[in-house]
């Protein structure tokens, strides 16, 4: 009985529990859901930075929700909105550029700087010694010589199992064996605390400081791991303290992490940041004080502008220098056939000079041109400048004194007084001068001067002349290839002679009354018949007829006579040629 | 990866140093051995699921004559005490390290019947054998000599430290 009524109140309870409930909760807690709405906002603005960064923290997901979101909506603002982007990083994007361009700029100075500094100043190579006789790489030396210390290395170490969980190094080839040398060092540690004697208060003993030659290991034990740091030069207390700060953020950020390691130092990635603030260096006061002004590299800066200066100013001179004497060029017989600078300073001149033009040294003495740096090739040439055929006219008149000249274009005319020899002597002079094509009517404004009784004029002095032309012409051949009866370039050259000195006797010979005929006679050698030679001789006499006729000496003085084979024994190039042979009359 | 302490322990002479020499990748002398009783190696362990790095303490050999440094057991996960095939004693005393090291480290201890090259000249009947065995957690036959069973044994440490 008892035990039912007992039941019968308990459920008379908890329906009017049930009851009460839903008077202040209302209906399904309606009630509560309903002012926990009306306050939402407020409840949640109040924890939402802290919630964030709650769940972050125990599981990361608040990153990797976000970061899509962030970035989509970063995507549309940059599509919707580019021109106002732009905008905002113009100024920014322009102060970047100068910034990175500076700090590159310095930072080479810098390095320029200490390369020099290192390698070519005596301070450098005595260092440079002073490494090799101690038999330290010289980066180290330099080190060791520049900073009053330096921490190379920092290990992070986990107490209980002396496995690393984390290293930092200036140097990354130094870092390589981190692991087994923070092992070591915990043996190590362990040996000394086995082999002494506990410290009064019972705890162990610890390494503290390692010194060797090279450098200081300084060791800062934690309940849980500790920081260990080599470091280079006279160590002062303020790294030992950055040790311990260190170790002391890293016992409070990573306490559940160094309780519960297994041997994943992944874990301690992030610890990177905290050992890199043990990572200190102190420059040598000496070192600090050259390092503020990369002097040396400027120096080297401006000799190289010096240099460069320097040379572009000889460049320049020897342009200029160039360009002044392409002028020398305009002087009638010379020819500049190639004017070029070699290397910095020197110049090559190549010319071509008429042995009548001005002499190239005068030339360039006269327009205070150095010699010192100009090398002069010089050939010569014939030159057809009408100005030169004057000035060559004009030399040849230097031993006529009393023969005035005038020009018309080309064409000269000469007047004054001569004896008739000195006016054969003219016209033979003038006769011999290329490019002049000499006329005997010039000289007909020149008057004999026939009352002087003169040695010269003596017709037998004039026959002796007359004869000497003569030999001259007969001693000249004209040679021909084998089997052949066409004229070569220098065959018509030797004609084209010929012809003025033919022409020129004529004139003399006019004079003695004396008519002149020039008998052509071609020749072969020995091979072939003796008709086929035949011919080939008369074709070669025919054709230097021919084209003497061409040159312009009348057809009633010339004579072409076939000779055949001239067997002499004494040549044995033959007689391929053609003979002349000045023959005379009295025109009487 | 995962790395982890293992020690190697066991009496004077049975070859640990010899045993380990061509199998890890070490940077100190042997001197050290006798100068601070320990030498430390590395021995990198690639399973087909991850890479496990392998800290190998090579402690100075243990004798009636020198102590047990039981602080360099500290942190260790996993030991291995080798013995000499051809010394019955050295299975004796190896058996003593065991219980040495059981007693500051609750962690596998593996045996090492080293020497395996050799002919075996100890008298312990399957029986006895089996008694001395059944406290570790696994036995291994190497030799030093032609490298039998060393990979083996270091893979199966990787492989329960891992698990």
């Amino acid at each position: 009985m008892t035990s039912s009524k007992q039941s019968q109140t308990q459920t008379s309870d908890s329906q009017q529990m049930e009851k009460i409930r839903q008077l202040v909760l209302g209906e399904d807690a309606s009630l509560v859901k309903q002012t926990l709405k009306d306050n939402a906002r407020e409840m949640v603005a109040e924890v939402f930075s802290e919630a964030l960064h709650d769940r972050e923290k125990n599981d990361g997901s608040v990153n990797k929700v976000l970061l899509p979101l962030v970035e989509k909506s970063v995507e549309k603002s940059v599509s919707n909105h580019s021109e106002q982007f732009v905008g905002y990083l113009y100024p920014l994007v322009g102060s970047l550029v100068r910034k990175s361009v500076t700090a590159f700029i310095t930072d080479l100075l810098e390095k320029t700087n200490a390369l020099i500094e290192n390698s070519l100043t005596v301070k450098g190579l005595k260092w440079r010694f002073r490494a090799w006789r101690s038999n330290v790489p010289f980066s180290q030396y330099v080190a060791s010589q520049t900073f009053s210390f330096r921490v190379e290395q920092v290990f992070l170490i986990h107490k209980e199992t002396g496995l690393l969980l984390n290293s930092v190094s200036l140097n990354l080839g130094t870092a390589a064996d981190a692991d087994m040398v923070s092992s070591m060092l915990t043996a190590i540690n362990d040996f000394v605390a086995d082999s002494f004697k506990p410290n009064a208060d019972s705890s162990e003993q610890q390494l503290d400081v390692v010194r060797t030659d090279d450098f200081t290991l300084v060791i800062k034990p934690g309940p849980k791991a500790a920081v260990v740091a080599a470091v280079t030069g006279n160590m002062p207390q303020h790294v030992a303290d950055q040790l311990q700060v260190t170790l002391e953020d890293i016992h409070k950020l990573y306490d559940k992490e160094l309780n519960n390691f297994n041997g994943d130092a992944l874990t301690f990635e992030n610890s990177e940041n905290q050992l890199r603030d043990c990572l200190i260096a102190e420059l040598k006061p000496e070192a600090e004080q050259t390092s503020k002004t990369p002097w040396m590299a400027w120096s080297v800066v401006f000799l190289l502008l010096c240099t460069i200066t320097f040379l572009m100013a000889i460049r320049w001179q020897s342009v200029a220098l160039k360009d002044q004497i392409e002028l020398i060029d305009r002087q009638p017989g010379i020819l500049i056939t190639s004017l070029e600078l070699n290397g910095l300073r020197e110049i090559n001149l190549n010319v071509l000079r008429d042995p009548s033009a001005i002499i190239i040294k005068d030339w360039l003495g006269s327009q205070n041109i150095s010699l010192t740096h100009l090398n002069i090739k010089e050939r010569a040439y014939l030159s057809l400048d009408p100005e030169l055929i004057k000035h060559k006219v004009q030399i040849a008149l230097g031993t006529f004194p009393n023969i005035q000249i005038q020009w018309q274009g080309m064409t000269p005319s000469f007047s004054g007084l001569l004896t008739n020899f000195d006016k054969l002597m003219l016209q033979n002079k003038l006769s011999g001068i290329s490019g002049l094509n000499f006329i005997p009517s010039w000289l007909d404004g020149i008057v004999v001067n026939t009352d002087k009784t003169n040695a010269a004029d003596d017709p037998n002095v004039i026959r002796a002349i007359l004869d000497l032309n003569i030999a001259k012409i007969e001693k000249m051949s004209v040679a021909f290839e084998k089997g052949k009866s066409e004229l070569s370039v220098t065959a018509i050259e030797k004609l084209i002679s010929i012809k003025d000195q033919f022409n020129n006797l004529i004139n003399l010979a006019e004079q003695q009354q004396i008519s002149l005929g020039l008998v052509i006679m071609g020749a072969t050698d020995t091979v072939g018949t003796p008709k086929f030679n035949q011919i080939l001789s008369q074709k070669r006499a025919d054709n230097v007829k021919l084209k003497l006729q061409e040159l312009g000496i009348s057809n009633n003085r010339l004579n072409a006579i076939g000779l055949g084979v001239i067997d002499l024994k004494t040549t044995n190039a033959g007689a391929r040629k053609v003979l002349f042979n000045v023959v005379y009359f009295d025109a009487s | 990866m995962i790395q982890k302490k293992i020690c190697i322990l066991g009496a004077s002479g049975v070859g640990k140093t010899s045993l380990i020499k061509q199998y890890v990748e070490g940077i100190f002398s042997e001197k050290y051995l006798t100068s601070i009783g320990v030498k430390i190696d590395k021995k990198i362990v690639d399973l087909s699921s991850e890479k496990v790095q392998l800290m190998i303490w090579d402690i100075e050999g243990i004798d009636r004559y020198c102590g047990f440094q039981a602080k360099y057991l500290r942190g260790a996960s996993a030991f291995i005490i080798v013995t000499d095939r051809t010394r019955s004693q050295s299975l004796i005393e190896g058996n003593e390290i065991f219980n040495m090291a059981k007693e500051v480290a609750d962690i596998p201890g593996i045996l090492a019947l080293n020497k395996k090259d050799l002919p075996t000249t100890w008298h312990w009947s399957d029986s006895e054998l089996a008694d001395i065995k059944h406290p570790f957690a696994k036995s291994f036959d190497t030799s030093a000599k032609s490298g039998e069973g060393v990979e083996e044994m270091f893979s199966y440490i990787a492989k329960i430290l891992t698990e």
